[in-house]
């Protein structure tokens, strides 16, 4: 494998364009193989990348996962995992630290968790985010003006958002609907079309408009267990929401509306890579491409992301593409973390590595050296789940966070009967006995800063009502 | 191979004079083909129709008016079309409530044997006490005793189980599997005696 990368001489910093498409499962593009994905563009890019095969991320929602790879920290060591997460200030961010090393910075995100002055802006000289739930379409242009404004006496961190294959799915384009059956008329199409829609699909059942505050709220809570999701259907049904059975060729139009929505993003993924290389910036600059975390598209009854820790949800592309692009695209199989990335940049940088990162340099594989694939990854929910994975199987346990006091009460009883707490036991008993193993040496690992949780001030939080992801407490 | 060339010297056709650079062109060319259902190297109105949403329609993206859509047409609807607004009323992000900390007590009293199934006791009364649960629920002299015998088996413990499976159950809430689930100890099976 010949590669345009190499770490011989010492060569001048370089700047780093990092790209996160939010709620992108790697399975769903062509390069990762997906037969019938319409993505030529990341495709491409791929082809002339180092793309990583098995890559998780380290949460199921967006603001802890991004916290995970700007800090190569588990989230819970930087604040409590919920919808208001606030990484702590004592723990050093991507761009704080290249910006300490007289890096450039800017971030044209599009929202939501993504937010100026939630804290994961820390760093960035200029942070903005032109709509609400942005896509490629909204930031790439902002992120083009920010590169534009550099000079080019300093090296860069250019950091593009987007959530082109976020909640709702249809993307008005001629490419929403790109995969579907023309002829389908089902309710599908009106949970497609909804903003919020396929985040009331469960187990297989549609229920239309509820906007059911106590619904989502016990969904949230634990959706896993076959209680609460009877309690889920007999609520919805007592507020008399108007109910879809979905039958195969609903859900499978669902899953064509976000094959739509993956294709959408390509095109604007298309049209940034154009400018940027009518800019150089693809010969002078790192290009990585990578995903905060997947979606559930009918998996164990599931949509939306922060519900479940699984394939769906964490198995996301990491594709690096090095200035000029490789001859040949490389790929890398064995598991990787998404905190890999933050040391893979800062030793390109020739930046030590902070203090307390679980990430480790990815620059071997990029050189295309043997990549020592993790033995287990771990990852956490947004809804205090938390799992382990191996090459043997998954431990996933529901009901507790990371930093619970309790993770480890609760894993001594799940080994009194095998099954307490655990969603995904694997068969294997001694595969289970060594996830719970590795799961408390992970809990063990975690060094949780010791400043107070971080919240969102009122005016934050007002705004981030204003601005459209969630309402909060 | 015929398609593909068809489509190929259209869009080489079309890329003149369009005011787009190669490379923007190269990008969007795809999803022209992928568009041209027919195979025939061009976007028809039949085929725009049958997948645009919310697009502009076909006259409105045929800015040379030549009948089809080509590469140019396409970036510049991508470019000239605002994707999407959220309805931030309909935005559901609900707040997951705080956690009442009673089960952050230190614990006393308890032998280290004893101390993980309290823990889990303390666990479960914090899940109900975050959902809201009102009615009473066994006090930590309770617990206690229910506990010194450490064993989840003992009859204490499935009775103070139980009445947690019902304060979930009736809290709507879904209770990890299997730890109230677990069948109480079988009972012990007498010795064989001498044959009769």
């Amino acid at each position: 494998m010949v590669t345009t990368v190499g770490c011989s001489q010492a060569p001048e910093q370089p700047s780093f364009v990092l790209i996160s498409l939010d709620t992108l499962r790697a399975d769903r593009l062509g390069a990762y193989g997906y037969s019938t994905a319409v993505t030529p563009n990341l495709d491409a890019f791929a082809a002339q990348s180092v793309l990583f095969e098995q890559a998780y991320a380290q949460a199921n929602v967006t603001n802890m996962s991004h916290a995970s790879l700007f800090s190569s920290r588990y989230a819970s060591e930087l604040g409590p995992a919920n919808d208001a997460f606030v990484p702590a200030t004592d723990v050093p961010l991507l761009a704080e630290i290249l910006s300490a090393y007289d890096y450039q910075t800017a971030a044209a995100a599009g929202g939501g968790h993504l937010f100026e002055g939630l804290g994961l802006d820390r760093g960035f000289a200029s942070f903005v985010r032109p709509a609400p739930l942005g896509s490629l379409y909204h930031t790439a242009p902002e992120a083009l003006s920010m590169l534009d404004a550099m000079d080019d006496q300093h090296p860069y961190l250019l950091f593009v958002h987007g959530y082109d294959t976020h909640l709702r799915y249809l993307k008005p384009s001629p490419l929403g609907l790109l995969h579907t059956d023309p002829d389908y008329a089902g309710p599908g199409a009106r949970a497609a079309r909804d903003p919020t829609g396929t985040a009331y699909v469960l187990d297989e059942r549609y229920y239309e408009g509820v906007g059911l505050g106590p619904l989502v709220g016990l969904r949230q809570a634990r959706v896993w267990g076959q209680e609460n999701r009877v309690a889920i259907h007999e609520r919805a049904e007592s507020l008399e929401a108007t109910t879809h059975e979905l039958k195969p060729a609903d859900l499978n139009y669902l899953s064509a509306v976000y094959d739509g929505a993956v294709t959408y993003m390509d095109a604007h993924f298309g049209l940034l890579m154009a400018e940027l290389e009518q800019r150089g910036v693809l010969d002078d600059a790192w290009v990585v491409v990578v995903s905060d975390h997947g979606e559930s598209l009918g998996e164990d009854g599931l949509f939306c992301h922060n519900m479940a820790l699984n394939d769906a949800t964490l198995h996301v592309p990491l594709i690096i593409r090095p200035p000029g692009g490789l001859a040949e695209g490389l790929r890398v199989p064995g598991a990787t973390a998404l905190l890999d990335v933050l040391p893979t940049l800062l030793e390109l940088a020739q930046i030590p590595d902070p203090a307390l990162i679980h990430g480790r340099s990815l620059l071997p594989a990029l050189q295309g050296e043997p990549h020592t694939a993790r033995r287990h990854i771990f990852s956490e929910g947004q809804v205090r789940m938390v799992t382990a994975r191996s090459d043997a199987g998954q431990l996933t346990l529901q009901g507790v966070s990371a930093e619970s006091p309790y993770l480890e009460a609760l894993l001594a009883v799940a080994q009194l009967d095998g099954t307490a707490f655990e969603l995904s036991p694997s068969d294997d008993p001694a595969t289970r006995q060594a996830l719970r193993a590795a799961m408390l040496d992970w809990r063990q690992s975690l060094r949780p800063s010791r400043q107070q949780a971080q919240q969102p001030t009122r005016p934050q939080i007002e705004a981030m009502r204003k601005h459209g992801y969630w309402s909060t407490r | 191979m015929n398609r593909w060339f068809t489509a190929l010297s259209w869009l080489l056709i079309s890329a003149c004079g369009s005011g787009l650079t190669r490379a923007e062109h190269s990008k969007v060319a795809p999803f022209l083909e992928a568009l041209d259902s027919d195979g025939d190297g061009r976007v028809d109105a039949k085929e725009y129709d049958g997948v645009a949403y919310k697009a502009p329609s076909f006259e409105q993206a045929d800015a040379d008016s030549d009948g089809f859509l080509g590469p140019s047409e396409l970036v510049g609807m991508l470019r000239g079309q605002d994707p999407m607004t959220f309805d931030r009323d309909e935005q559901q992000r609900m707040p997951l409530r705080e956690r009442r900390g009673r089960g952050t007590k230190a614990p006393s009293g308890f032998g280290p044997g004893q101390q993980q199934l309290r823990d889990v006791f303390v666990f479960l009364d914090s899940e109900l006490e975050t959902a809201g649960w009102t009615e009473a629920l066994p006090e930590p002299t309770e617990i206690k005793a229910a506990v010194s015998t450490g064993d989840l088996g003992s009859s204490a413990c499935q009775g103070l189980l139980a009445r947690y499976l019902d304060a979930y159950r009736g809290a709507s809430l879904s209770f990890p599997v299997g730890l109230l689930n677990t069948a109480p100890p079988a009972a012990p099976v007498p010795a064989p005696g001498p044959a009769p």
